[in-house]
């Protein structure tokens, strides 16, 4: 597939990154000559010096013969343009970054105008997550699947687990509780466990299954907090006012510390409900003395990774339950966790898979059936949500009898609203959804797990 | 450094080198000439330690700009070793310092020789000869970057490290692909130019010889008097046509075969290359005419082959031109070191680099007047970084020094001074040929080893545009605990 990607910043290049290693053909436009240089040399891409505002830039970047034009500068009007003229020179789909909140409310009239296919938003869409995290705050990691019935989460075994030292099958609790492990993370690696696996201290176990099902596991095994009544929020950005938004509605009291006067105002205005105050997020004391210690969730979404993390670190040594830190550079997220910060978020992250998901299903165009994707684990595993929609020849066949490609795990089938963590004798049928996992990430298609 | 990366490396170089020799298998033994059993020997010792090598698991696949450079420089050197051992083992050239630098003289596509009596050679060693020059003017990991897809999107700095040019262009998204592509017009250009050469009356055997030969702009042929053995127009002709394409930019023919033809000639290189090219035939030709007794047909017809074949450094020759004045071959000699396109198989410092210090100096100039102007170095309508200016400034600069150096190492034996000078300005350009004792019509056999591995590292250093080769050289001093 041909894709052009106007703008090489945090989003542009993580985009870049993943869709290069997937055949795609791929053609990077920016101003800035020397990112564009970094990306030239670290990915199979072609980069083109100049604005997408540029016709003929346009033309140099062969827009007309492209299937997939996604504009994420930093400005969402000039994204707005360049999706237009992309349009009109013929490019089959446009996606374009519109993040600032005044454009929210017309934002469906707006799709329509400059024909877009596709609006990305990443501070919404961080938003979206960390809401989540918050709502369900017995997660650390939250992906759903299946209209929100699934449940991919991630667990980390300490020190007094009794999982430790165990083999897979002999242990029976995740076989009760109707959950499987579907891959544990160890040393950084990404593995997808077979019966004799052995779990060690300080894995990282990503289970699936049912929302209440895990909820009741981890009940059993103490790692249930109860509803999060208030959160504080470190920064007053984008992020931080969509999040305010959201949990505002769900009867969640927000605070929200920002350093600049004038932007408090701002928020002031915008957001009634929320206690805004003007003062630095990252000074313990003043933390303190807004009772940082007592707040359920404590969430640092300023523009500074080491600033977050700090923040995150002070707020769970004094007592915070439950800490989420935005990070930008993606590198070394695990490195993070291990330190004690509960959630991370990466907005650049979380957006280049809805845009992954959507340039995949271009790609199977006659067959769209991806509906759920994520990137586990910096990219090295990924969990599909296929639906079954038309008469393979492997329907209907017990798993046990099918070959099933290596690093390829059927995780769970969802058959009329009932989840199923399937066994060898369980057999996909017609209308079933599924969803996989697996380190083969060039898998786009159903037929080829096989 | 990634060692376990530059083992696999080497080994499929060492692969990729052994298959390159069986065509000089098949010859000899068709012609059942005493090369035969090194040509069957050595591929298959090559083989024996090429392929456990690029089998290796590498971890780290990522290959920093560092990796590139080493990598380039230790394949390029094993590349010439091992290519030396049928011309040593089979004895058809009986030292083995003479042995490697016929090969290095081949794979850098320069198409200088020690031997004096070419022809009196088996035909599978000058077959592999020519096979040599093939290889290195598109370079050996351009070739391993197309096939295997062993290192992934970091390839590039191979590219960089092995492709001549300021910068590297990619003409396709994926580096993989791109480099098939360029072996794709190089082949198809050197199998167009096999055609041409049977037609104009060429033997088969012949006909590849001097197509490769070509390709490479290296100048190496099976017959003692080069191109001047036929004495035939249309050969000279088909020759200089290709070496003139062989010696242009290959991102112009992408162009002009994706986009249009119109486009591809708007290239200022080409432009600037075609005209130097003209510029110089023209005054060659008035300068030599008084020896063809004022025939001008003549006069062009020997100043255009020279002018080319000396322009982009592939060194044939159809007359012995030390015979001319000294004004054609002053132009010779700057012809020599202007050499051809970037991303081209020729050598020299480069069409485009010149038009960029030329360009910078006007600059310069303007600097004076008007002290406070800011005005951008452009080629082509695009801007150059400074970054890149800079370099191109310094590889220049960089090249006089390795010429001042080389000749000053070269005069310890007492030879005259043009000699030893066109002998330090052909080597550097990859051109083969050079003034007095060197000229067209001779051999380099006369000058002593030691001069010999000086001649063969300038060679490598024009080949691979010094800094790969000056990069092992540089004393490094590792931090360790101990």
């Amino acid at each position: 597939m041909k894709i052009i990607i106007i703008g090489d910043g945090k989003v542009g290049s993580t985009l870049a990154s993943v869709l290069s290693k997937e055949d795609n053909d791929i053609t990077i436009i920016d101003k800035n000559a020397n990112v564009l240089n970094q990306t030239n040399d670290d990915l199979d891409v072609i980069c083109i010096e100049g604005s997408g505002l540029n016709i003929k830039t346009l033309h140099e970047a062969k827009v007309k013969e492209s299937d997939l034009v996604i504009a994420v500068t930093n400005q969402d009007e000039i994204n707005m343009i360049c999706c237009l003229y992309a349009k009109r020179m013929g490019a089959k789909y446009t996606i374009a970054r519109i993040r600032d909140p005044e454009h929210s409310e017309e934002i469906k009239a707006l799709m329509e105008e400059l024909e877009l296919n596709q609006i990305i938003n990443p501070e919404y869409t961080a938003a979206d997550h960390i809401s989540r995290l918050v709502l369900w705050p017995t997660f650390s990691d939250i992906e759903l699947f299946a209209d929100n019935k699934v449940l991919l989460t991630k667990y980390k075994i300490d020190d007094c687990s009794s999982l430790i030292g165990k083999s897979l099958t002999d242990i029976t609790e995740f076989d009760r509780a109707n959950i499987l492990v579907a891959a544990i993370e160890r040393n950084y690696e990404t593995i997808i466990p077979k019966g004799d696996f052995i779990f060690k201290k300080d894995d990282y176990i990503y289970i699936i299954g049912e929302v209440h099902s895990i909820n009741m596991f981890l009940q059993q095994r103490n790692k249930r907090y109860n509803k999060l009544n208030d959160v504080m929020i470190i920064g007053g950005g984008r992020i931080s006012i969509y999040l305010a938004q959201i949990l505002l509605k769900n009867k969640i009291k927000v605070k929200i510390i920002e350093q600049n006067p004038d932007k408090c105002i701002h928020l002031n205005q915008i957001l009634p409900d929320a206690m805004i105050i003007n003062g630095d997020g990252t000074d313990y004391d003043f933390l303190l003395s807004e009772n940082m210690n007592s707040t359920g969730a404590f969430i640092a979404l300023m523009g500074h990774d080491e600033a977050n993390i700090i923040a995150c670190l002070i707020a769970k040594n004094s007592g915070a339950v439950k800490t989420i830190a935005k990070v930008t550079r993606i590198k070394g997220l695990n490195l993070i966790k291990d330190i004690g910060v509960d959630s991370i978020v990466s907005p650049k992250l979380l957006t280049a898979n809805h845009i992954l998901r959507f340039a995949r299903n271009l790609k199977v165009k006659e067959d769209p059936s991806i509906n759920e994707l994520y990137m586990m684990n910096e990219n090295k595993m990924q969990a599909l949500e296929f639906s079954v929609e038309h008469a393979y020849d492997f329907l209907d066949i017990p798993l046990k009898d099918l070959k099933i490609k290596k690093n390829v795990l059927i995780a769970v089938i969802v058959r009329n609203n009932k989840i199923i963590i399937p066994r060898g004798d369980d057999c996909i049928k017609l209308n079933d959804r599924i969803i996989i996992i697996t380190s083969l990430l060039k898998i786009i298609n159903l037929t080829e797990i096989f | 450094m990634n060692i376990k990366a530059l083992v696999k490396i080497l080994g499929f170089v060492l692969c990729f080198e052994a298959i390159f020799m069986l065509p000089s298998t098949a010859i000899s033994y068709v012609k059942g000439q005493y090369d035969f059993l090194s040509f069957l020997l050595i591929p298959a010792l090559m083989l024996a330690i090429g392929i456990p090598c690029s089998l290796l698991k590498v971890k780290k696949a990522k290959l920093y700009i560092k990796d590139g450079f080493t990598a380039v420089a230790f394949s390029w050197i094993v590349l010439c070793i091992a290519g030396a051992l049928p011309f040593y083992i089979s004895g058809a050239i009986p030292s083995f310092i003479d042995s490697v630098f016929e090969t290095v003289s081949g794979f850098t596509t320069t198409g200088a020789s020690i031997l004096t009596d070419i022809e009196a050679l088996p035909m599978g060693i000058l077959f592999w000869r020519s096979m040599t020059h093939w290889i290195g003017g598109m370079g050996v990991l351009v070739l391993a970057l197309a096939v295997i897809p062993l290192i992934g999107g970091s390839g590039i700095n191979l590219m960089k490290a092995e492709s001549p040019g300021p910068s590297t262009t990619k003409l396709v998204p994926s580096l993989r692909k791109t480099a098939m592509i360029l072996y794709a017009i190089y082949t198809a250009l050197t199998l167009l130019e096999v055609l041409c050469l049977r037609i104009a009356g060429m033997s088969l055997y012949d006909a590849f010889i001097h197509a490769m030969s070509t390709a490479g702009t290296g100048g190496f042929s099976d017959k003692n008097l080069s191109v001047g053995y036929y004495d035939s127009v249309a050969i000279e002709i088909i020759i200089t046509a290709f070496m003139y394409l062989f010696g242009l930019n290959f991102t112009i023919y992408f162009v002009a075969l994706t986009k249009n033809i119109l486009q591809a000639l708007k290239s200022e290189e080409l432009r600037i290359y075609t005209a130097i090219i003209i510029i110089s035939i023209i005054l060659i030709s008035i300068n030599i005419s008084h020896l063809y007794n004022g025939n001008i047909l003549t006069s062009v017809r020997y100043a255009s082959f020279q002018t080319v074949s000396i322009m982009t450094t592939s060194g044939f020759s159809s007359t012995d031109f030390n015979l001319w004045p000294s004004f054609s071959r002053s132009m010779l000699m700057l012809l020599m070191v202007i050499g051809s396109c970037a991303s081209s198989t020729g050598g020299g410092i480069k069409v485009i680099r010149l038009i960029i210090l030329f360009k910078s100096i006007r600059i310069a100039f303007k600097k004076i007047t008007h002290p406070n102007i800011v005005k951008t170095v452009s080629i082509d309508g695009h801007a150059v970084d400074n970054n890149t200016i800079f370099n191109v400034l310094l590889f220049i600069l960089l090249y006089i020094v390795v010429i001042i150096i080389a000749t000053l190492l070269l005069s310890i034996e007492n030879f005259d001074f043009t000699t030893i000078f066109s002998t330090v300005l052909t080597m550097i350009g990859n051109t083969g040929p050079g003034f007095e004792m060197v000229g067209p019509l001779s051999n380099y056999s006369f000058y002593s080893d030691f001069s010999k591995i000086i001649m063969s590292l300038c060679m490598l250093i024009g080949r691979l545009e010094i800094l790969p080769i000056l990069f092992l050289f540089i004393p490094r001093k590792r931090s360790s605990i101990k």
